[in-house]
């Protein structure tokens, strides 16, 4: 955590070094602005130069800074030899920079911690000449470095000189140039330049909130003798925030309500609640420790069950025609477990948030959040659910879905579905839970019983059961078995997806069919398509994208969903399992765990050996 | 080219190599990469092993004749490419494995 007080108004500044430069040449000066009035800089270079590759610094011999006016200058003349010696120590690489650090602090810092506000980096770009002849300089080597210029000043802190133009090399080897230096830019602006220094100061402190960056530009222009050149560079300079906003409501609001009732799961957003914040500050690092949410509760089911989220994101909102950025907090209430059927509660959550970094009145704030909790009660339509199905169904065949009210929107609630036969030995069906959509899936078990006389009108209780509360509710089902039994074809796959051709796929049965024969899907032959022909038990059900309870029982019912070995041929898999897409005809063997997917070439000439040449 | 035909004829069962768009390899994906695909071809007539012979006897005397029979080594790969990976013209990447031959043999 850095104290705060003098800053530089750059953290890089940069100058070219000539070989053989004379003692005493002036490089530049360094500026620091004042956190408090009154402040008066030290400034003290470090101990050594660097190299851009860290390789072992060189004691520094050659440069001295003016502790008061921020002056660097050279006190012992770079020569040839000596830039040998620290070409040397560059670890084989060309010296083209070496850097020095200017510290504002009195007390010796640890070097290598140069970070700005308090350190600066001054770059010298080495040039393996002396110095130019001053005709031989092009206007714009007078007037700015090749090196963008670019200024950090901190919001609300007192007005200073920040910047001096002038090239000092340049304009100390060759005085009879004569210079002048404006800035442009909007009127009114809170920067100006001295037309006799050339220095650039400030008029009065500034404030990130109404305006974060000022694109100015520097205007340079330069008199050799009647010719007068124009040179103009970008002056931009950043404002830098501080914690000088309190947090407040957006609009005002400052209470949500949340109502739990079908959505029990934990993780479940119920209410969101913001803090509107003009600061960028603390930073979003910082943010979880500085930016304090408190639930205001002792109530132990309360924290057991909820929980707050914090999540802040950066917005802007605009100031006199510029953007400015600033923080926008949402502040989720979640639920921290999943809520059982029957808790039923309603209690008023305050949470207190603290903006620690704030240090006026106002950077508390209280949110509140209406909790109500109702029970829900697993009940199923006042229905007697009736479905029918054929005497020539397979197992597996799917033949209805049972389902409790309002069971789609139930979320983190275990329902399982049970059946039992109210008519002796007629047990055919049985009953899966799909968990995702709280509904359960009846299936024809046992085929055997579908073919007994007794069996034609078949009666079921289900139950459906909460796994926590364990609450139940009962209905009956009534099946009706219809439809002439007519016996299988000879030689047919226990699967539909083993069918390559429409034929062979409609004549035969395999698991899962309703009607005791196979369905064809017929694709739209475009490509690698969703769309791809195949064979399948059930249209309604497969392939469908989605590998249901049923047909995750066996991999035989509907390959084409649930497969997770290889697919062979133009396909895309689907996000578990499955062929999402697939080229022409896609089949399957389920026993290889593998699918097929290529266009049915039936013409497709055999040349295998067998054609011959006939000339 | 008749000369040249009877050479290839004798060439033994061996690794041959094509450069191929991905597009042309007719699977339904379409991209403009090419990629090296590896093959097996070549003649496999000096690996025919006495069960051949046999087996030919017997199809000419018609006592095989319901099922296909093979009654000659072929040349086929023993080992394949792990994965290639391609960029479809809709910027959707595909890994297909086993699609190149790295080994082949007489079997």
């Amino acid at each position: 955590e850095a104290v705060l007080g003098l800053y530089f108004s750059r953290d890089t500044y940069s100058e070219k070094l000539y070989i053989d430069e004379p003692v005493g040449t002036p490089l530049l000066y360094v500026h620091a602005l004042q956190d408090a009035r009154g402040e008066v800089p030290h400034f003290r270079l470090g101990q050594h130069l660097y190299s851009t590759y860290r390789s072992q610094p060189h004691k520094n011999d050659w440069f001295q800074i003016n502790e008061d006016t921020g002056l660097l200058y050279l006190n012992q003349s770079l020569d040839q030899r000596a830039l040998e010696k620290l070409s040397a120590r560059n670890g084989g690489f060309p010296l083209l920079t070496i850097y020095l650090q200017v510290f504002l602090s009195p007390k010796p810092l640890r070097e290598s911690d140069c970070h700005w506000p308090s350190c600066a980096k001054v770059m010298l770009s080495v040039i393996n000449t002396t110095m130019p002849a001053c005709s031989s300089l092009k206007p714009r080597e007078f007037c700015f470095l090749e090196t963008g210029l670019s200024f950090r000043i901190r919001e609300n802190k007192p007005p200073g000189t920040f910047h001096q133009f002038r090239l000092l090399p340049v304009q100390h080897l060759c005085p009879n140039i004569s210079i002048s230096y404006q800035l442009l830019g909007e009127e009114a602006l809170p920067f100006y330049s001295d037309k006799d220094t050339m220095e650039v100061n400030m008029r009065h402190s500034l404030d990130r909130e109404e305006k974060e960056k000022y694109e100015l530009i520097a205007k340079c222009t330069v008199w050799e003798g009647l010719r007068e050149e124009v040179v103009m560079v970008p002056f931009p300079v950043t404002v830098y925030d501080e914690d000088d906003s309190p947090p407040n409501f957006p609009n005002g609001i400052n209470t949500a309500n949340a109502v739990v009732e079908y959505k029990r799961k934990e993780g479940t957003v119920l209410a969101v609640l913001q803090v509107f914040d003009a600061d960028v500050v603390p930073s979003s690092v910082d943010i979880p420790r500085k930016y304090i949410h408190t639930m205001l509760t002792s109530d132990p089911l309360v924290n057991e069950f909820f929980r707050v989220e914090h999540s802040p994101n950066e917005t802007s909102y605009n100031s006199n025609g510029s953007r400015v950025r600033a923080m926008m907090h949402d502040y989720k209430l979640v639920l921290n477990r999943s809520l059982p059927i029957t808790e039923s509660h309603s209690f008023q959550l305050g949470v207190l948030v603290n903006d620690t970094d704030y240090q006026g009145p106002g950077g508390v704030l209280h949110l509140y959040f209406n909790v109500t909790i109702l029970p829900v009660s697993i009940r199923f339509p006042n229905i007697s659910y009736s479905f029918s199905v054929n005497r020539n169904a397979h197992r597996y065949a799917q033949i209805g879905k049972v389902c409790i009210e309002n069971c789609k929107e139930f979320h983190g609630v275990n329902i399982t579905y049970k059946l039992q036969s109210l008519s002796v030995n007629c047990t055919a069906l049985g009953i899966i839970t799909t968990p995702e959509s709280t509904t359960g899936n009846l299936f024809v078990n046992d085929t055997s019983m579908l073919q007994r006389p007794e069996c034609t009108g078949m009666k079921y209780l289900v139950i459906a059961s909460d796994r926590q509360s364990k609450k139940q509710s009962r209905t009956t089902s009534t099946i009706s078995v219809e439809g002439n039994f007519f016996p299988e074809e000879e030689g047919c796959p226990i699967s539909c997806a083993v069918n390559k051709r429409r034929s062979e796929c409609e004549e035969c049965g395999g698991l899962g069919t309703l009607m005791g024969t196979c369905q064809w899907r017929q694709g739209d032959g475009k490509g690698i398509s969703k769309n791809y022909s195949t064979c399948t038990p059930s249209l309604k059900t497969c392939p469908d994208g989605n590998c249901d309870a049923v047909e995750s029982r066996d991999l035989h019912i509907c390959p084409q969903d649930c497969i997770r070995g290889d697919i062979i041929g133009g396909h895309e898999r689907g996000e578990w399992r499955g062929i999402k897409a697939g080229y022409g005809v896609c089949n399957c063997f389920p026993e290889k765990k593998k699918c097929f997917c290529e266009p049915d070439d039936d013409k497709e000439p055999l040349c295998d050996e067998v054609c011959r040449m006939v000339i | 080219a008749r000369r040249k035909r009877a050479r290839l004829r004798h060439q033994p069962c061996g690794l041959r190599e094509l450069e191929v768009s991905v597009s042309e390899l007719g699977l339904g994906y379409v991209s403009d990469e090419t990629i090296l695909f590896r093959y097996c071809s070549g003649t496999c007539e000096a690996a025919a092993r006495i069960y051949d012979l046999g087996l030919r006897r017997l199809r000419q005397q018609r006592r095989v004749r319901k099922e296909k029979v093979r009654a000659r080594p072929c040349c086929r790969p023993l080992a394949y490419e792990e994965e290639v990976s391609f960029l479809d013209s809709r910027n959707r990447y595909h890994t297909v494995s086993e699609l190149s031959a790295k080994e082949c043999g007489c079997v």
